[in-house]
């Protein structure tokens, strides 16, 4: 596979990284320097050039390449190149584009823009896996399938639950919630009549879904007291999914006119003039009762320092946003509950939209003795009861444009992907049915 | 510098020498050689043992490399292939003392081509496989050679190949190195057969035709014969030898784009341009003021030609005495010796675009001599060159100066006079082989004395690396932790 990369920052030097035992690699960059470091730990022809200029493209063979990464700091580049990339004959055309506005959904991917296989809007990404670790602190897991647009979330059923309280009658089951897990036999919520306490119930949506539905599981956790710190464009993506569902409490600004226009923009949220990395200005404005914490500034420095301030002030959950590589390993260290980093969560979707086989991607759940598999559908629309699933296996849900849930007779359209729950013990059975399927040609 | 990452990523290629000294152990078996069997026997086992050593110290250690280690890999294989290629000469008794044979085998694998050997004839067959087989190895390089065979080493690899690849920048052709080098070897085996091929049409023995392949196309310069190409005294031989000599001094990266249908880079390389007008001009300099000696067109140029190109490409081969040649010659010649061939290919010498661009820096200079408010930058065709390149190339030219005034006093002190002693240290540094006096090429450089013999070797090895890697190991830098 040959894969051209343009851009030598640290999403392209990551996505280099993670990429150069599979395929070969091209790095375009109008920069030499940062190619010079780049080629320090990547080994990948190097190209000086700016990758809007077809001669350029030209030089990096483009029409020989399978896939294209536009991931310079410029939106418009990103897009041109990825274009022109397209129409030079690249197969597959990945941009990473930063303003959200550019976006008609608020997914941060978007397919066939342009006739751009896939546009990334990084921040948003972030945003999206910032939820995932706030969905965290209530649930046993969150796994991001389907590049992270969808979340599997297992949940213990507490005496709290309305589910539980309404005994008695037959459990009116919120749609996400798709699977019950009981005594350690996985069924589909379909079977399940009642809900009973220490019932682990599998909810599969999009993010904010899954969010929602977890704390409407948990309303003894009591009010939620989220605080961002950051007012940049991943702060107030993250205060504008929040806020309509009162999960966020205040945003924290250093900037005056910033604050101004986030104020404008942004209803339902308390915003805060005033340094993140200030101990006296936090302990003014009581952060350490928040529960949860968001540290999402551009800068690393700042993020750190306030992140250890809030764990200092008792702050129970604290999650900070890293740019650059090797910086996640510091924070484990000192004590803060999880990390996200952009070009982490970049290249986990690049590598996602890699052609592979049916089986795209699979998480063991061993606790719960369950594998979270998420297959991709061949050429041909098929149904549900076409697929090779052992029995015992649940299909949670369809993601694809949007995410649908699944009864036997749903059909899957080429491009789609299954997200599958399957027990432990089965899960070989699956794994050689689709080996055999590949073999083949074609999906599942 | 980690010594055990160095030593573990120096015992594979170790392994990969003992594998090349293989093939003269057994010609000396199947030559019923005693005395050679034992030689590289030896020579092998001594390689193998210290390879296993290295392993041992290196065990454990993880697969990163930095740049200091990679420096460390590549000075100290070089070092011990010297060592090692040099211990058959001394056990089969075809040179007085080891540092002579140091100096013969660093000749070998820097492919300069001077020896220490009065009679090659007198040779077994296994000791001039042997080297002309340093030539093959040296031309294009150990490390190039190894990652080329050696299944993936990532990144660690690029940092060794840009240690032993010549010319002011390496770049890739392909996007792995691993590709780029075996493209390189490819193209580099692929023009060594051709030439065999065409060495043996032209009457030369099957034996000789591929020793003198391997020699001519690492620019080496050792020959199986003592006269050299001259022995054959045959114009077809000479116009061949002629033709890969100029092959092999140009960058073979180059070649893999021409044979990837991009033929205008082939033309329109200003390297190559630059290179081939300098061999055109030297060419008929010479051909006119030997006009006396052979008086016929043909003749001339055939005997011209082909001594500008031994020198220029640095490989030293010899028709002719060309210390016998007017001192207009010989001193052209003297500075064509420091020139040397293209960047990337597997001659040695400042190499031409360095020259180019001192030229070009001179010129620039000039004019802003004249008209201070001019800003112009330095161009190679249509590319510019950046000013730090520039002045890396300035710093390379005053660094091959000093080393080649330092090593000419050495000689000078050591009793050598004047001529031979510039003409020898030059003749070393950029891998040219024969010098001009007491050690021109029909002479050589068996008595020189010891110290001088060594200093010289340590010349070839600062030249083949590109000077600033052996020199680096001097500095204190490169051996913190």
């Amino acid at each position: 596979m040959r894969v051209v990369i343009v851009g030598a920052g640290e999403v392209g030097r990551h996505l280099g990284r993670s990429l150069q035992h599979e395929a070969e690699l091209i790095l375009v960059d109008s920069d030499a320097q940062a190619l010079v470091v780049a080629e320090e730990n990547i080994d990948a022809l190097s190209l000086v050039g700016d990758a809007t200029h077809r001669k350029v493209l030209a030089r990096a063979e483009i029409g020989r390449a399978d896939l294209l990464i536009a991931v310079t700091p410029s939106d418009a580049v990103n897009v041109v190149c990825a274009a022109l990339a397209r129409s030079m004959g690249v197969r597959q055309a990945v941009a990473r584009v930063d303003d959200p506005d550019f976006f008609a959904t608020d997914l941060g991917f978007e397919r066939g823009v342009l006739g751009i296989d896939a546009v990334l809007c990084a921040s948003r990404l972030v945003s999206v896996e910032l939820l995932r670790m706030l969905a965290g602190v209530r649930a046993l897991h969150v796994v991001p399938v389907a590049a992270g647009l969808v979340h599997v979330a297992t949940h213990e059923l507490g005496e709290d639950s309305p589910l539980v309280r309404s005994r008695g009658r037959a459990t009116h089951w919120p749609e996400a919630i798709a699977a019950v897990i009981r005594g350690g036999h996985l069924r589909p919520v379909a079977e399940v009549e009642h809900a009973e306490l220490g019932d682990v119930v599998l909810i599969c949506g999009r993010p904010m879904t899954v969010l929602t539905a977890l704390h409407e599981l948990t309303p003894a956790s009591g009010s939620v007291r989220t605080t961002i710190v950051g007012g940049g464009d991943v702060g107030a993506q993250l205060a504008r999914l929040l806020a309509p569902r009162g999960l966020i409490d205040r945003l924290i600004e250093r900037s005056r006119p910033r604050c101004s226009e986030l104020a404008e923009q942004l209803d339902q949220v308390q915003i805060l003039h005033g340094d993140g990395t200030n101990l006296a200005f936090l302990r003014e404005e009581q952060v350490g009762s928040a529960d949860a914490l968001l540290a999402v500034t551009g800068s690393d420095e700042a993020n750190l320092m306030t992140s250890l301030l809030a764990r200092e002030l008792g702050v129970a959950q604290v999650f900070a946003l890293v740019h650059r590589p090797g910086y996640a390993g510091v924070y484990s260290h000192l004590g803060v509950s999880g990390t996200v980093s952009p070009h982490e969560t970049v290249a986990r979707v690049v590598h996602w939209l890699l052609p592979r086989g049916a089986l795209v991607g699979r998480t063991p759940l061993e606790d719960l003795g369950v594998e979270i598999v998420e297959l991709r559908v061949g050429e041909q629309a098929a149904r549900i009861a076409d697929l090779p699933l052992p029995p015992g296996a649940v299909v949670l849900a369809i993601a694809g444009d949007g995410v649908r849930s699944a009864r036997v007779r749903t059909n899957i359209s080429p491009g789609e992907h299954a997200i599958v729950v399957v027990p432990a013990a089965r899960i070989e059975l699956l794994v050689t049915a689709l080996a055999r399927g590949d073999r083949r040609g074609g999906g599942a | 510098m980690n010594p055990r990452a160095v030593a573990r990523l120096a015992a594979p290629l170790l392994a990969l020498v003992v594998v090349t000294l293989l093939a003269p152990v057994g010609l000396a078996l199947h030559d019923g050689d005693a005395l050679g069997v034992f030689a590289y026997g030896v020579a092998t086992a001594g390689c193998g043992l210290l390879a296993a050593l290295l392993r041992w110290f290196g065990r454990g250690t993880d697969d990163s490399i930095h740049r200091k280690d990679a420096i460390g890999v590549v000075v100290l294989v070089w070092l011990a292939m010297s060592i090692f290629g040099a211990l058959p000469f001394v056990l089969d008794g075809s040179v007085p003392t080891f540092a002579a044979a140091i100096f013969e085998a660093a000749s070998g694998f820097t492919t300069s081509g001077g020896s220490v050997i009065p009679n090659v004839e007198a040779l077994t067959r296994a000791s001039n496989l042997w080297r002309c087989e340093m030539h093959l190895i040296g031309g294009m390089g150990i490390v190039v050679l190894f990652v080329a065979v050696f299944p993936q080493l990532g990144v660690g690899a690029k940092q060794l190949f840009k240690v032993e690849v010549p010319g002011p920048s390496s770049e890739g052709l392909r996007p792995r190195i691993k590709q780029t080098a075996l493209a390189l070897w490819w193209i580099y085996g692929a023009l060594m057969l051709l030439c065999t091929l065409l060495y043996w049409l032209g009457g030369m023995p099957i034996f000789d035709a591929v020793c003198h392949a391997m020699s001519t196309l690492g620019t080496g310069g050792f020959s199986t014969k003592a006269a050299s190409i001259g022995h054959y005294q045959s114009a077809f031989i000479d116009w061949v030898t002629i033709a890969f000599m100029f092959v092999a001094g140009c960058n073979f990266g180059l070649y893999y784009m021409a044979l990837r249908g991009r033929w205008r880079d082939l033309t329109s390389n200003p390297e190559l341009r630059f290179y081939l007008a300098v061999n055109l001009a030297v060419t008929l300099l010479i051909a006119w003021a030997i006009w006396d000696r052979h008086p016929d067109v043909g003749e001339s140029l055939r005997y011209a030609s082909f001594q500008t190109l031994a020198v220029t490409s640095t490989t030293g081969y010899m028709t002719e005495d060309f210390d016998a040649y007017p001192d207009i010659c010989r001193f052209v010649l003297f500075l064509c010796m420091f020139m040397g061939g293209c960047a990337g290919s597997t001659a040695g010498g400042l190499k031409a675009v360095r020259v180019l661009l001192l030229l070009k820096a001179i010129a620039r200079e000039l004019r802003a001599a004249t008209s201070p408010n001019v800003v112009e930058s330095i161009k190679l065709g249509r590319a510019a060159i950046p000013a730090q390149v520039t002045s890396a190339v300035l710093v390379f030219f005053a660094v091959y100066l000093a080393i080649f005034a330092l090593g000419s006093l050495v000689l000078v002190a050591l009793g050598l006079d004047l001529i031979s002693a510039t003409s020898g240290t030059i003749a070393c540094l950029s891998s040219v082989g024969p010098g001009l006096g007491s050690i021109g090429p029909s002479r050589n450089f068996a008595d020189v004395p010891a110290l001088g013999q060594l200093v010289l070797s340590a010349c070839m090895i600062a030249g083949r690396l590109e000077v600033f890697v052996l020199l680096s190991v001097f500095t204190r830098d490169l051996w913190r932790r």
